[in-house]
């Protein structure tokens, strides 16, 4: 049954302060540009608390990880589709967000495929754990990362000439 | 790699964090105010206040905007909170839900017809596409992507050649994760046109379709071909047929690095065959009846 309530307990309180800086991480590489990573953090723990109790995970930070990335994957959809809508009716009024452009290569992978390039590259994860935070097999986790390394260094090769 | 290692250190470093204090605060005036608690004061029979409406939160929200748009947001939120409220274990998505039934019922009504171009819309771009099919004719598993709207359209050109026939029961809402709902659509198939040579269709199959956000994550198309008659009413007869009637094309099927370099290479060719294999196939097995 779906638990409701207004406050956040101490213990989750804790959890919460121990793991916002890798929770607010993997927002700031998954989601996209104009997207404050803080806001991601708080939709992915609104969305597990009005579930139940962070104590109960079994793993928290995967858990919340996962659901960021998810968030992410799910608002970069929202976002493109209100792109190409917009684009149609507003082109040349609709100013979107800029960002350094060697970041660009990056930024246009899928949410999912920054994720594990991150975790697996920046902070070492071992793939079976990156897997099991991005809630994907190790070998998809594997196929991902192929695939975004390839995918970005094509576009870092183009950009830079 | 260290450039992508640095791009994406930058990356995750971006804006000014708000710190976990600031954060928790957030959460908890959201939790108080939350549409969800609203409604279930409601029916409990608890009557709202002004002075008990919803803290807001310190920071701004860049949200922000006209009166009747967060009117209208809350009133979105407190739809999808009664919804939430009368359905148990519903609750673990990260994304307001369509209705995922009506969407893969949709989706497979023009796949399963092989109105390609239609199913690919329901698909997300990212999307993680499976499929398998008998007589090597082709299996896929990966991103819609890689797979695109052409693969898709060979699948479907494939299977008409081999004869198949997809039947699809209704879809039911098996569960929901942070991944999205979880939809079973069982089906059952004709193939190497049993329909044509009265036998089948053969039932044990169900489409396993991942829908978030009102888009098709995940989509699973795995025929039972194994543990019923397909096999022996369809395969065996076919390859038995075959091997003495068309020896030379069995040279090719017989040979799974041949067919496969076949299809890859010359897909309508190796279409082409299929069908008239089948054709010859099907008027050997209706011989006399």
């Amino acid at each position: 049954m779906l638990k409701l309530r207004s406050s956040i307990e101490e213990s989750e309180r804790e959890l919460i302060t121990s793991l916002y800086p890798a929770l607010r991480r993997i927002a700031a590489v998954a989601g996209s540009f104009d997207v404050e990573p803080d806001d991601l953090v708080q939709e992915a723990l609104l969305h597990t608390l009005r579930k139940g109790s962070l104590s109960d995970l079994d793993n928290p930070l995967a858990f919340l990880r996962k659901t960021i990335v998810n968030l992410a994957s799910n608002q970069r959809r929202s976002l493109g589709r209100r792109r190409n809508a917009l684009g149609r009716l507003l082109l040349e009024e609709t100013k979107w967000p800029t960002y350094p452009t060697d970041i660009e290569a990056i930024l246009d992978l899928p949410p999912r495929q920054r994720a594990i390039l991150y975790l697996v590259e920046v902070e070492d994860v071992p793939y079976v754990e990156a897997a099991e935070q991005l809630g994907i097999t190790t070998a998809a986790a594997r196929m991902l990362a192929n695939r975004a390394r390839k995918r970005a260094r094509v576009a870092l090769e183009v950009a830079g000439g | 790699m260290a450039d992508f290692e640095t791009k994406l250190r930058w990356l995750s470093e971006r804006g000014d964090p708000v710190g976990a204090e600031e954060l928790i605060e957030r959460i908890e005036a959201h939790l108080a105010g939350d549409p969800l608690v609203v409604v279930a004061r409601r029916r409990e029979g608890t009557t709202m206040t002004k002075t008990q409406q919803p803290p807001t939160t310190k920071r701004p929200s860049r949200y922000e905007g006209p009166v009747w748009a967060a009117a209208a947001f809350v009133a979105v939120l407190a739809v999808a909170g009664v919804y939430l409220a009368l359905t148990d274990d519903v609750s673990d998505i990260a994304g307001a839900p369509d209705d995922p039934v009506a969407t893969a019922t949709a989706f497979l009504e023009a796949y399963t017809t092989g109105d390609v171009y239609k199913a690919a819309t329901f698909l997300a771009a990212d999307a993680h596409f499976e499929y398998s099919r008998p007589a090597d004719t082709g299996s896929f598993s990966g991103d819609f992507s890689d797979l695109g709207v052409e693969g898709l359209s060979l699948v479907a050109r494939f299977d008409e050649a081999v004869g198949m026939a997809w039947l699809p029961g209704p879809c039911e809402l098996q569960s929901s994760t942070s991944d999205g709902w979880n939809v079973v659509c069982p089906y059952d198939f004709h193939g190497f046109h049993s329909d044509e040579r009265g036998l089948g269709p053969y039932s044990g199959s169900a489409y396993r379709i991942t829908i978030l956000d009102g888009e098709i994550t995940s989509f699973i198309d795995s025929p039972l071909l194994d543990g019923n008659a397909w096999p022996v009413e369809n395969w065996d007869a076919f390859n038995t047929w075959g091997r003495e009637t068309h020896p030379q094309d069995w040279e090719t099927l017989d040979n799974e690095d041949a067919i496969a370099s076949l299809i890859a290479s010359s897909p309508d060719q190796a279409i082409e065959m299929y069908e008239r294999l089948m054709r010859d196939f099907v008027a050997f097995e209706n011989q006399g009846s």
